[in-house]
């Protein structure tokens, strides 16, 4: 190769490898078989620590339910549109410090609500179950518009003005309050990090149980300090049930919103 | 999937998280295969739960109407912390206890545990929500038999592509298979295609394990422990 090429090649080179590696670190973490880093995301659900699940109560006891639902089971009235749950971010095993007012760690939260569907058969009467046990099918809903994660982090002792990546991820309900809305919903935290030009990401799953009524029989109605809110708290909202799922398919028939037919 | 030559090599996996929904304290899923306990059974169950007939009009013997063979999991998968498309097979794995009678290795061998792969009689169903994130549908698809009360293992195993290359990442879950639900609290849902949906708040009632559940269901069926 004549000498007075040589420089324009090594200097597209160069050049290109530079582009290369700026967007290079995002996709490789996802696109390329490599161990790449990673944030550890722990999350604790506080609201129901037997069933280890964040509950969420619509507070739509004072409709049908007393009439229909069994004395046994148990309901109550008011609601509960907050779920927290305890937060951990690692980084190799450490936790992280970041300036209030940076961005620091960035929190996202993504709700699924799980309903259930019965297939039904096609306008020719042929099923559309794909073998006779598929009598019922879990239906993913994307819900995240209707829920809000804020996360609260600690501000380290002798740090002031600082953060550190543990605290409370407060998950409140924005939504309509129907009955279509009880289920159970799966929570997905993702948590994203930037160092320099890397993006590291770190991902963790939760339960969120949204109820149509609590069905604890005990009760408690705490005033707040600006003297017209009320916050109701319950021993055990789910009661008999070990499930959430269990518990929304009962509630949501009591409350008019029963198993839907869909052709699959 | 081949078993592969091995090499001392760290790899890169896929991080699979699995919850099972159908009893959130125990932490299992649960199955009810919808058989009738016979006269002897001390612990709850429902009334309601009456004989099941054919579609001739002809009683089943020894089957009910109470029957729940769907399983759910929540699953979440993730590469280098990314949630990530994926492929998923599940292996179902019975647990049986056997008392040693011809070769006890020793006086403490009362019981020993009988593992026997079950996984034509399962199917596990993705149903996914977003990438990375969904639920997995467990149905149970073998006879309805006191034989395959039992505790069982799930193993989930995922994997994707990237080129040539694929990676893995498995997980463990439970699922317990009982005859009928040891709970007197049963709700009825009619579906859409006029067919039954059975619930109950609590499945295993008293019992805090089903291994023990499942010993105790088996034994009023008339199928004590197994023996070599």
């Amino acid at each position: 190769m004549k000498s007075k090429y040589l420089i324009p090649v090594v200097a597209s080179v160069l050049i290109l490898s530079m582009l290369l590696s700026a967007s290079t670190p995002i996709v490789a973490a996802i696109t390329r078989p490599i161990i790449g880093p990673k944030l550890e995301v722990t999350t604790i659900p506080e609201d129901d620590q037997k069933r280890e699940k964040g509950i969420m109560v619509l507070g739509l006891a004072e409709t049908a339910a007393p009439q229909l639902w069994p004395i046994q089971k148990g309901w109550s009235p008011g609601k509960d549109l907050l779920s927290q749950h305890k937060l951990l971010v690692t980084y190799n095993g450490q936790l992280l410090f970041w300036r209030i007012g940076d961005a620091g760690l960035i929190v996202t939260c993504n709700v699924l609500e799980k309903d259930k569907i019965n297939p039904i058969p096609d306008k020719f009467g042929i099923p559309t179950k794909q073998f006779p046990e598929e009598n019922l099918v879990t239906k993913l809903l994307d819900v995240s518009d209707k829920f809000i994660c804020k996360p609260r982090w600690k501000q380290p002792d002798g740090m002031p003005g600082w953060y550190e990546s543990a605290g409370v991820l407060d998950v409140y309900y924005t939504g309509p309050l129907l009955p279509t809305m009880i289920a159970d919903n799966i929570l997905v935290v993702s948590v994203v990090l930037v160092i320099g030009r890397t993006i590291v990401v770190g991902t963790d799953i939760q339960d969120i149980c949204v109820l149509g009524f609590s069905m604890s029989p005990n009760r408690r109605v705490i005033t707040l300090p600006d003297g017209g809110e009320t916050y109701v708290t319950w021993t055990d909202p789910l009661n008999l049930f070990v499930s959430c799922e269990e518990a929304a398919i009962e509630q949501r028939n009591v409350l008019g919103a029963p198993i839907q037919g869909e052709e699959l | 999937m081949a078993a592969t030559t091995l090499r001392a090599v760290a790899l890169p996996t896929l991080q699979v998280v699995t919850i099972a929904e159908d009893d959130e304290v125990r932490k299992t899923g649960i199955m009810i295969l919808g058989l009738l306990p016979k006269p002897g059974w001390e612990k709850p169950q429902d009334v309601d739960c009456t004989q099941a007939y054919d579609a001739k009009g002809v009683a089943i013997p020894g089957h009910s109407i109470c029957i729940d063979k769907l399983s759910q999991h929540k699953i979440l998968v993730t590469f280098n912390g990314v949630p990530i498309t994926f492929n998923v097979a599940c292996q179902f794995i019975k647990k049986e206890k056997l008392h040693p009678l011809q070769k006890p290795q020793g006086t403490y061998e009362q019981l020993r545990t009988v593992l026997t792969d079950e996984s034509a009689n399962f199917i596990c169903k993705l149903r996914s929500g977003k990438p990375g994130v969904g639920v997995l549908d467990v149905y149970y698809v073998g006879p309805q038999e006191k034989q395959f009360i039992a505790d069982y293992v799930m193993v989930v195993t995922v994997w994707t592509t990237f080129g040539r290359t694929t990676v893995y990442g498995a997980e463990v879950q439970d699922i317990c298979v009982l005859g009928w639900a040891i709970d007197s609290n049963t709700f009825k849902i009619t579906k859409p295609d006029g067919t039954h949906h059975f619930s109950w708040p609590d499945s295993l009632g008293p019992f805090v394990g089903c291994e023990e559940a499942a010993l105790w269901e088996r034994d009023n069926q008339g199928l004590p422990v197994l023996y070599d």
